[in-house]
Order: C-alpha cells, then structure tokens, then sequence
C-alpha cells in the first residue's frame, strides 16, 4: 500500500506501559497470538525483579523463544524507558538485526506507577494499561500514561462485578482526562478480547509504514492543555 | 570545547549510558554473601585488579585517539602491524578481550559501550574515527569506548583513566544503596575516601602506554642484545595489565543464571 520509496527500515516499536499486575504480559501474548498470521513480531520486557514476563511470553509459545528477550533495569524501571533508553534500544537493536526484519516490535515496562511513560527516542507509539481490579478512581487520578498515551486500555473487564468497580464511571473519567483520545475496555476472556487493541496495533502499523503515524509524548513534564495554537483536537468530542 | 566541562558530562551518571543497570559485580557479590561491612574492601579490590586493567585501556583507547594520523603502534603491545589509529583501537578491542574470559562482562562492557558511543555519535556527529569504530568493532567495550570519547572530549590519557577509575567506584556505590541496608551519603564517602586512590592509580596507568622514550642521538641507545642485528625499527611498549580478578569472573557466569537479579553485571 505504501510506495517502497518512503517504507520505514525498522519495525514499528509499541511501547506498553501501566502498573504492576494490570495484564501487560497478557495484553502482549493476546496480540502476538492474535496477530502473529499478519505481522512479523518480536518483544522487549522489562521486568523489574525477574524475567518472568518474558518466560511467561515464551511459555505461552506465542513466538519463537528468540523472538521475546528481557532487559535488566537495575531497579530503575522507570529510567529504563524514558531518562536513559540506551538498554532498551540495543535490545531493539540487536533483536532486529539478529532475528528479523519485523513489522512491530513491542517494548513492554517494568509495571510501575502512573507517571510511567516511554520516551519518543524508545517508543514509537504507547499503550496505557489500567485494570477494574486496581481500583476504578485511577482513570481520575489521571498521570501522563492516563491522559496522554495514544491508547488507555482498561483491562480486566470481567473481574468489575466481582471487585466493585464501575467500568462505565472508568471510562467515562478517562474520557474526561483523554480529550478524545482512544479508549479501549477489554476483558482478554471474552472471545476475540483482544480485537479492538489489534485493530488499533494493525491502524497504527498502517500509518508508520505510510509514514503518516503522529504520536503525542506523554511526557510527565508536558501540560495538560499545551499553551498556544500548537494543542490540537485530533478528534470530534463525543461527549 | 572546554575539557574539564566535558570530564563532568562523562562521569555523570544522568549521561545516558546505561550504567544504572550495572552492580559492577555487587549483586553476585552480594548474592553470595558480601555484608555491608566488606563492600568498602569489595570497592577498593576492585580499583586495584578489574578496573586499573579497564583503566589503562581508556587511557591506551584516549592515547590512540589523540594521535590521530601519528604512528600509534608503540603503544600497543603486540605490536608492530598497526597502522592506523582505527587498528590501534580494534587491537585493544582483541586485547582487552583476552583479559575478559566471561561472556555475561563481555556482554556487559559491550552495552555499556555502545551506548556510551550513541551518546559521542550525538556530541561529535561527522567524527569519523568513532564513525570508523562503532562500524568495525564487534564489541565496543566500555573502556576502549570511553577512552576514545575522553579524547574527543580533549582529555589526557591520565583524565580517562581517572574517569574510568571514577566511575567503577561510583558504580559499586550506586548498586551497594539498591542492594544492601546503605545510607547514600555513606557509600558516597566511601567513593571520597578513594580519591587519591584513584588518582595514583590514574597516573600509573597513563605511565603504563607511555611509549618509552625515544633516545636522542647524543646519547646512544645501548647495544642490542646480538650486535649484528639491527635496532629494532620502533620502540615497543610493555604489555598493558592483565590483573584477573578469578572470583568476580566465575560469579558473573553464576549471575547470569540468577532469578530475580536487577543488574546486567
């Protein structure tokens, strides 16, 4: 579809943050298995005191084991994906050149807290991962991943009735927050949970290899409503 | 670009380098069941063995680098068949391999490296003996790499060395605070208390790639050993030091397989 002159070299790098236990890894082994028929993929984790999530990732056998390596973040998750990329970039790096070409490559971090955001130099574009079971004021606390991310997942939609959560009142908060960015309720047990997230990986593949991909830093540092006629209202507001 | 400025910019761990992911061989120290009482010992062995043989390659690296076009080869210590700076420099890739028999610190010394020289391709874009290197090395260990950007940067041989020295002791700090019950400010002076360790260790592996000096015609060089053959066409420097550190290499192939680890090294 896109003239070969303009087609990227390197894989499109989806960065997938959230905190601890919202079902990252999950999310991640839902689209390979999903996705791996369509796309050419490979992942990075950052596990903060294991790798366990990538073992979890090869123990699902939804890529090859070669396919799926894990970085050491000394503790510093958080470092590992926005201050200081360096690690994550080899890893991408190295990966690529040893096991590809690949169309998506998906950087998963260390689950941290909600100003956890990758940096535009690692990620390409990001996904946010909320879940009901974390509790369902989190989409009001807000945070960079929260507002900002070019998709908020609020994952563990099946577990709502059993903790208590509100998923309306989830997403309609982080619709609030999200000025008509994409939001996405997923339960990864329900049949094809994981549609409407690789539909939104296979749009966002689509748009880098046309070179048409825009990615919004997150950034903490970034205000909520940029000064100046620079802020732009990508979407319609639907509410 | 003033130099002292930039010695800053390398020693500073917020330079993104990747080295907040290293322990230095802390963790699998620590695993093994170094206390908080040995890590001050565990930092200065240290600076004596692994990171004075690192040390003199930064410094050998930074030598190289200065001088450019000159002849390098004295320095290196196999000698004789370099030509060009870029050779200089992928013999001390082959040298310092032989001196670093574990392949999780080959490994590491490499990511530290590359990305040390991601950060130099930013600072000096069209440079084209770091271009040269980041092509033709396989490896591009941290201490050949942080030799060539001390040189860049305008730092003597002896300043990379001390960078070199600097940032092995600040490493094992930084990792003891993470790992071990520390008061920051504690393992801070523990790095402090090393300074003139360091530095003397800074100066005595600047003076192990000094080429030997070149006799002047005054003073003639003595007798070679069979008089019938000629001088040797060039002076040859000593070996650079190969002071092995057995314990922390064995430790480091047992990290590797650690569960739960949250360094690379």
């Amino acid at each position: 579809m896109s003239p070969d002159h303009d087609h990227p070299r390197r894989a499109l790098r989806i960065g997938v943050a959230g905190p601890v236990g919202t079902g990252k890894s999950s999310l991640i082994a839902a689209l390979c298995r999903r996705l791996a028929g369509e796309l050419r993929l490979a992942v990075v984790t950052n596990d903060i005191y294991t790798t366990e999530d990538a073992e979890l990732l090869r123990a699902q056998g939804v890529l090859a084991p070669e396919r799926i390596v894990a970085v050491q973040t000394g503790c510093c998750p958080h470092t590992a994906i926005r201050d200081d990329v360096s690690a994550n970039l080899q890893a991408v790096e190295d990966l690529e050149r040893a096991h590809g070409p690949f169309d998506v490559v998906f950087v998963e971090s260390g689950g941290d807290n909600l100003t956890t955001c990758f940096s535009p130099a690692l990620a390409d574009t990001q996904v946010f991962v909320l879940d009901c079971a974390g509790g369902d004021d989190v989409p009001r606390k807000g945070g960079p991943g929260v507002a900002r991310a070019d998709l908020l997942v609020v994952n563990k939609t099946d577990l709502a009735p059993y903790v208590g959560s509100d998923v309306a009142l989830m997403l309609s908060a982080a619709a609030a927050r999200r000025d008509g960015r994409p939001v996405l309720a997923v339960s990864l047990r329900a049949d094809d949970g994981v549609g409407g997230v690789a539909a939104w990986v296979l749009a966002q593949h689509a748009a880098w290899s046309a070179g048409t991909l825009e990615s919004e830093d997150p950034g903490p540092p970034a205000p909520h409503h940029a000064p100046g006629p620079a802020h732009d209202h990508r979407h319609a507001h639907a509410h | 670009m003033p130099a002292a400025v930039l010695s800053l910019l390398l020693a500073d761990s917020r330079t993104p380098t990747g080295g907040y992911a290293h322990s230095a061989g802390l963790e699998p120290a620590v695993a093994t069941g170094l206390t908080v009482a040995e890590v001050p010992s565990f930092l200065a062995a240290r600076l004596e063995t692994v990171a004075y043989v690192d040390a003199s390659f930064a410094a050998a690296a930074c030598l190289a680098a200065s001088l450019r076009a000159r002849d390098v080869s004295s320095f290196v210590s196999r000698g004789g068949t370099q030509t060009t700076t870029a050779r200089a420099l992928l013999t001390l890739d082959d040298e310092l391999a032989a001196r670093t028999p574990s392949a999780p610190q080959r490994s590491g010394l490499r990511q530290l490296g590359r990305a040390l020289l991601r950060v130099g391709e930013r600072l000096w874009p069209d440079d084209p003996l770091l271009e040269g290197y980041l092509r033709a090395s396989a490896w591009t260990p941290r201490p050949v790499a942080l030799g060539l950007m001390a040189a860049r940067a305008g730092l003597s041989p002896r300043e990379a060395a001390r960078l070199s020295l600097y940032e092995d002791a600040a490493g094992v700090a930084a990792a003891a605070v993470k790992l071990l019950p520390l008061d920051p400010a504690e393992t801070t002076a523990w790095v402090a208390a090393s300074a003139e360790r360091i530095d003397a260790l800074a100066e005595a592996a600047a003076r192990e790639i000094e080429p030997p000096p070149v006799h002047e015609a005054a003073t003639p060089a003595p007798l070679p050993f069979d008089a019938s053959e000629p001088p040797p066409a060039r002076p040859t420097a000593p070996p650079l030091p190969a002071t092995s550190t057995p314990l922390l290499d064995l430790r480091s192939l047992d990290h590797e397989r650690l569960p739960g680890r949250h360094f690379v090294t």
